[in-house]
């Protein structure tokens, strides 16, 4: 049964990475054809992407309700982020999002404090971060790096509502009898069959219960009854 | 949860109340919520107003009589010709002025529900964060803090603990605590960056956020609550004297008139 829910919520990220992983290499490729010019990168590279990425969130089909390429600071000087980020709206249009000059839009945190950013960043590695708040929405971000020549630039992200993601387990999720969790790295509760258990709850316990998922630290936990 | 799912944008903190977002009140606010939370710096370009209209999702029109209002707040300043726009202007004296004024017209029963439901929101978004808050949550809140610190002016004080708030609420894992606090600010962001400009308020402030912010790291959850919640009502004792005393001033000015005039 763990294997069954484990299965269920690979299977959803990995389709989102697999766009994301599809977007960095298409963009690393533009960014070396540029080098190979000895140009540098510029906003208009982002615009270029714009169709690959309508195509990503096309296909995704509301597994992910927005994406996008994010430069991390100075890789256009003198910029603290540039971005260029598609949002899926509830009627179905694809919405831009594109400048990177109106701080308001998008996050309210510091885009390259973010964890998103500063993870990859550090370890060259894939993320999935949260769940989180971010104003009136509640989030899973996963993001893949961007390297180019051995620099990090960037990386192609994804937000994938929280309900969204729990909707893809909900079924191996509910056939356990026990109270069952999924975990993220921080010991807290992304999905629960419980109350007892809420989403979003924190435990440092659960750091180290259960069976690793092999997924950014993640963890599925059954609570005994003795529990 | 569900108010972000039914938003038909799902964009950004404009997207919050999009029944709300076609009049020019709705664009004011915004727009001040922006300058407010430090969105746009002092001295600072807007987009254009074609671009603005656009981001905002309402008519050039509606746009315009929106930053007429707040040209007439001093909010910003539009300066013509090349190399012109409008620049927002947040430090000018007549927004000190007409938030004195909008204070003085605060009914004392307006001001204490707002101390009271800013004391609740606080109060419960620093117990559920002392259960909730990971170690990244709280490196924030020392962030914020260290900002409200480290202000060197009432609006940097004023957006440093606009954010710690909703970073708290955040923290707490709560949309509907974190869309309050950012609500709260929406309306209230003038009154807040009046308080501040007392530099014995904004110390209190960031002595209350610094506790607040240990004792959710020491996951003290009931000692955190009740800290928020005392701290904040006492924090609204500047702003009721200052009240009394702008009432108190106009009154005395009108009476000393009366003599003149008899």
């Amino acid at each position: 049964m763990n294997d069954f829910l484990k299965q269920a919520a690979c299977s959803a990220f990995e389709k989102v990475f697999g766009e994301l992983r599809l977007m960095s290499s298409q963009f690393t490729q533009l960014i070396e054809n540029k080098s190979a010019q000895n140009s540098k990168v510029a906003e208009s590279d982002l615009k270029h992407m714009r169709p690959s990425l309508v195509k990503a969130l096309m296909r995704l089909d509301g597994s992910a309700f927005s994406l996008g390429i994010i430069l991390d600071e100075n890789i256009i000087p003198g910029t603290d982020y540039a971005l260029s980020w598609l949002e899926l709206s509830a009627d179905g249009s694809i919405q831009e999002d594109s400048n990177s000059r109106y701080p308001w839009r998008g996050n309210f945190y510091e885009y390259t404090k973010a964890e998103w950013m500063s993870l990859p960043r550090l370890n060259r590695e894939p993320v999935v971060v949260g769940p989180y708040v971010d104003f009136d929405k509640y989030l899973l971000t996963l993001a893949v790096p961007i390297v180019v020549s051995d620099h990090f630039i960037g990386v192609a992200a994804a937000d994938v509502r929280l309900d969204d993601f729990e909707r893809s387990v909900a079924y191996p999720l509910s056939r356990f009898e026990l109270p069952c969790l999924i975990v993220n790295s921080e010991g807290r509760v992304v999905v629960s069959n419980t109350t007892s258990h809420p989403v979003g709850s924190i435990n440092e316990a659960y750091k180290t219960l259960g069976t690793p998922m092999q997924l950014c630290g993640w963890r599925i936990i059954l609570i005994e009854a003795a529990c | 949860m569900a108010l972000g799912s039914d938003l038909p944008q799902g964009v950004t903190m404009f997207s919050l109340r999009p029944q709300h977002l076609t009049g020019v009140s709705s664009v004011v606010t915004r727009l001040r919520t922006a300058i407010d939370l430090g969105f746009f710096e002092d001295g600072e370009m807007l987009p254009k107003e074609a671009v603005l209209s656009k981001e905002l999702h309402v008519t050039a029109f509606t746009l315009r009589e929106a930053l007429a209002e707040l040209r007439l707040e001093g909010l910003v300043d539009t300066k013509p010709g090349r190399g012109g726009g409008t620049f927002v202007q947040r430090t000018s004296r007549m927004a000190h002025d007409k938030a004195e004024i909008r204070l003085k017209d605060l009914s004392a029963t307006a001001l204490r529900d707002l101390s009271d439901w800013k004391a609740m929101l606080l109060g419960e978004a620093a117990e559920l964060a002392a259960s909730r808050a990971s170690p990244s949550n709280i490196a924030r809140l020392e962030e914020y803090c260290n900002r409200v610190l480290s202000a060197t002016s009432a609006i940097a004080a004023c957006r440093a603990h606009a954010r710690f708030d909703i970073e708290l609420a955040a923290a707490a894992q709560s949309v509907r605590l974190s869309s309050a606090a950012l609500h709260t600010y929406e309306e209230y962001s003038w009154l807040l960056a009046l308080a501040h400009e007392d530099q014995g308020y904004t110390e209190e402030c960031a002595q209350t956020l610094a506790a607040v912010t240990k004792m959710v790291g020491q996951r003290l959850v009931h000692e955190a609550g009740t800290l928020a919640r005392d701290r904040t009502r006492i924090s609204f004792e500047s702003l009721a004297k200052k009240r009394l005393s702008l009432i108190a001033s106009r009154s005395h000015q009108q009476a000393l008139r009366g003599h003149t005039v008899e």
